[in-house]
């Protein structure tokens, strides 16, 4: 009774999304009584559902506390120890490891899948051994010889080996590859530009060679993107791979429906130990006030991008726990120079001091950040706080280099931004900044799907965009902007102006440099010149909050702003 | 005013102005309020609100606009009659300013539409043959799309904005006024007037003015009262989807859009702006059907 209690709960989501569906298109075609599709869908749903259940309720979990309480709190809600239910923005149409689907998809591949290396106990630590069991790095940096882990399973049952790794890291550039899909992006951020070869050298060793060192290679190797998958997937699937992933990763993909769930499975044989938890469904919530009220109806147990309005909400909820992230993620304003008047650095510079940068903090984000420096954050290698006197609000100084724009007032721009989470009322407040000043801002309020396309278009004048830290390293973040072959370079059109070569020579000295002191005076240097240059205007380092079910354990390594490693999140009682 | 001269001519009652016409006006209002409770009503609602609208700036000592963080998500009261939304900003301000793109858009949509309209359905019916056929084909091709869906296509082609919500709408609204109209000529044209009219040598032009458009005004103007409804919440409709008026700028269905995240702790954010929404188009339908009512000589006997 207590199981059917359980499962009857789990399944009267999807019941209740098949009821309103048909209800809906019921009232659509004016159909008699909305009450005549209820009778007639609830008893299909259980029919049809009810195979996944059995086998997850049997299931012992060998390390977990959980076990032990089942069978006594029969009418609590997820009191058997099991399902996390994971609220993400929005769940994308693909799993593949070499293209960008949204935050929500990234979540689930860094479950899926393992890679060679993962992050230390802290997020900034250096690198450890997952896949890779050892490393040797050659002298000069540029050779890095990986020996895998004996005896590491996929998902499938196949066995990790040289191909398998060589394999999934190469078919990202290699349009020959059977599981090729153009567009995968690793080439140049993530450090496959700098790749001269990966290569198998016996059965459980291969060897990476660079073509200049880095010091963050080790880093890169955990990137998401870089997933060990199975090579008996990869030539059944093709192209397909990446909507049937096959991983060593802690959790196996039971179902995916794209755009909208994915069911993940405890994996019995993971190398380090089955994860307490049995089963994780990613659900996305594209709709603020839906993601609200699933979470405070105990829907949800684990929101990774609870929408920052109802943090206080939560905090007063007595079954939510709210966790406050460091402040590592960057928001900031592109100035993209490539079009008129962000080609005037008076006007850059009277758009840093026009905005009032604790008034966003407060308003839009809710007190959920800190006050910014530059491009990289204070919880990171190579921060430098002398940027906090030059990313600052300082009205008159904006009129005054507004002046000395020569431009005539009011000057106009446009200013596109995504429609979703606090960007909106980001904008409005950053509108009413820049016309306090001089400006006048039309404001191109965009689709989280269309404002990727419009800024890769290279035709938006100011834009706002956030970048996490992927990877504990700060050649990451800068080089997607600032390299010549970054990927987002259109957000300031930085790779196409007269500075192009002097950021490529400084982000290929930081990224060769292994001593840290020196390393550190590099990433000085190039902050230096984007606060003097302006490509963007800094807004805030944001501490992304998450919000999880009171008896929902994480961890203090499980959760790195937008990595996201379930393994060690266990379910309490209650 | 154009409304009451044709009551007046309809009803024959051939009111002049003569010593106690202002009294006499003034007691048919009140008897007409008096038989029309919730229309009267209405309409108090309606020019309070439209004159709170053109006024707002004497009003309010507020910006509309203007963000005031401190100051938000203060509770209705006190200094803030209707309370701040998220950004601190007065909500009872931007009401009045948001009347302004709400209501105007209903208020020229329905215009613009009812002229359109009548023009087709003049021309469709007066004409007749070819295209006659034409016109109304092309009618029914429109009516056969829901209004609402038929708006958002067009605005969303057109690009949002408040000009391009404005034609949407009245894209929209155009075949129900092509068909009424079309309908009414085609029965005037018979009538023994029209046609001793033409019997006495009268061109079209002088059938189309003097006869045809006085006797359908009435009716598009019952139409335009129950399309004005419709508009309100059309216009209201797409500014919440964001098609209309551009952010910081107020409008009732943006104001629901942008409160709907504090529905669970602040939930007047969106719930004032939907109730003036709903105030408005409830008003605009008392009067329509109090005009309908008072227009129609069958009921009134």
């Amino acid at each position: 009774m207590t199981i059917k209690r359980e499962s009857n709960r789990i399944l009267s989501r999807r019941a209740f999304l098949r009821v309103s569906s048909a209800a809906s298109v019921g009232a659509l075609l004016a159909a008699c009584a909305p009450a005549a599709p209820t009778p007639t869908t609830a008893p299909a749903a259980p029919a049809e559902t009810a195979t996944p259940l059995p086998t997850q309720v049997p299931i012992a979990t060998p390390e977990s506390v959980a076990p032990t309480v089942v069978p006594t709190e029969a009418p609590m809600p997820a009191a058997n120890g099991g399902t996390l239910v994971f609220a993400a923005e929005a769940i994308g149409e693909s799993l593949e490891p070499g293209l960008w689907n949204g935050f929500g998809n990234s979540n689930i591949l860094d479950n899926v899948y393992d890679r060679l290396t993962q992050p230390g106990e802290k997020w900034t630590d250096p690198a450890r051994p997952a896949l890779a069991e050892s490393w040797e790095i050659s002298p000069d940096g540029l050779v890095y010889t990986f020996k895998l882990r004996p005896g590491v399973k996929f998902h499938d049952g196949t066995e990790l080996n040289a191909d398998a790794v060589v394999r999934s890291l190469n078919r990202m550039t290699d349009p020959n590859d059977k599981s090729y899909v153009k567009g995968m992006y690793m080439n140049a951020e993530y450090g496959n530009a700098n790749w001269e070869k990966f290569e198998k050298i016996d059965d459980m060793t291969v060897r990476l060679t660079l073509k200049q060192p880095d010091a963050a290679q080790l880093h890169r190797l955990f990137h998401p993107a870089a997933a060990i998958m199975s090579v008996k997937a990869m030539d059944e699937f093709g192209p397909q791979v990446g909507l049937n992933p096959v991983g060593a990763g802690p959790f196996k993909l039971e179902k995916f429906v794209p755009g909208q769930e994915a069911t993940l499975v405890a994996f019995d044989d993971y190398w380090q130990g089955r994860p307490a938890i049995d089963k994780v469904i990613f659900r996305g919530y594209p709709d603020e006030a839906a993601m609200v009220a699933a979470i405070e109806a105990g829907e949800v147990n684990f929101a990774a991008y609870p929408p920052s309005a109802a943090i206080e909400q939560f905090q007063k909820n007595p079954n939510l726990k709210v966790e406050k992230g460091p402040p590592l993620v960057n928001l900031f304003l592109g100035l993209n120079r490539l079009q008129k008047p962000m080609d005037n650095i008076h006007v850059r510079r009277a758009i840093n001091y026009a905005i009032n940068r604790q008034n966003l903090i407060d308003g839009a984000l809710y007190g959920l950040g800190v006050l910014p420096a530059s491009f990289i954050g204070p919880a990171e290698f190579g921060y430098d706080p002398a940027g906090l006197e030059i990313s600052v609000y300082d009205p008159e100084k904006a009129r005054a280099e507004l002046k000395a724009s020569g431009l005539p007032e009011p000057v106009e721009i446009t200013f596109s931004y995504e429609n979703n989470r606090f960007w909106p009322q980001m904008a409005e407040l950053i509108k009413a900044d820049l016309e306090a000043v001089g400006f006048k801002v039309t404001l191109d309020k965009l689709d989280a799907s269309a404002y990727p396309a419009k800024v890769a278009s290279g035709e938006t004048q100011l834009n706002m965009t956030q970048r996490s830290l992927w990877v504990p390293d700060p050649d990451n973040k800068v080089r997607l902007l600032h390299s010549s072959q970054g990927s987002a370079q259109w957000e300031t059109g930085v790779a196409k102006s007269d500075l192009a070569a002097r950021y490529d020579a400084l982000l290929d000295a930081g990224r060769s440099e292994s001593d840290p002191e020196k390393r550190k005076a590099i990433y000085k240097e190039i902050q230096d010149l984007i606060l003097e240059d302006l490509p963007y205007v800094m807004l805030a380092y944001y501490a992304k909050p998450y919000v999880v079910a009171r008896n929902v354990n994480v961890p203090p390594n499980a959760v790195n702003t937008e990595r996201i490693f379930l393994r060690g999140v266990t379910i309490g009682p209650g | 005013m154009a409304a009451t001269q044709t009551v007046q001519r309809m009803t024959s009652a051939n009111v002049m102005v003569q010593p106690g016409a202002l009294s006499r006006a003034a007691r048919r209002a009140l008897c007409f309020a008096r038989r029309f409770k919730a229309a009267a009503a209405g309409l108090v609602f309606l020019i309070s609100i439209s004159l709170g609208a053109i006024f707002a700036p004497l009003l309010s000592p507020h910006h509309p606009t203007q963000p005031n963080i401190p100051e938000r998500f203060k509770l209705p009261g006190g200094q803030y009659v209707l309370g701040t939304d998220d950004l601190g900003r007065d909500i009872a301000t931007r009401i009045l300013y948001g009347a302004r793109n709400t209501l105007a858009a209903g208020v020229l949509s329905v215009a613009l539409a009812s002229l359109i309209g009548s023009v087709i359905g003049i021309a469709a019916a007066y004409r007749g043959g070819w295209l006659d056929n034409l016109l109304m084909r092309l009618m029914d091709v429109m009516l056969s799309f829901p209004a609402i869906l038929l708006a958002i296509l067009v605005v969303a082609s057109l690009r949002p904005g408040m000009a391009n919500l404005v034609i949407a709408i009245a894209f929209s609204l155009i075949p129900t006024f092509a068909r009424l109209v079309r309908s009414v000529v085609l029965g005037l044209t018979h009538l023994e007037h029209v046609a001793a009219s033409r019997a006495l040598g009268a061109g079209d032009r002088h059938i189309i003015v003097r006869h045809i458009v006085p006797n359908t005004a009435p009716l598009i103007l019952i139409q335009a009262t129950a399309a004005l409804a419709v508009a309100i919440s059309t216009a209201a409709a797409l500014n919440y989807l964001g098609l209309g008026v551009e952010p910081p700028q107020p409008d009732w269905g943006l104001m629901v859009a942008e409160g709907q995240k504090h529905v669970f702790s602040a939930a007047y954010i969106p719930l004032i702006p939907g109730v003036f929404i709903t105030i408005a188009v409830l008003s605009v339908n008392f009067i329509g059907d109090a005009v309908r009512d008072y227009l129609d000589p069958v009921l009134k006997r």
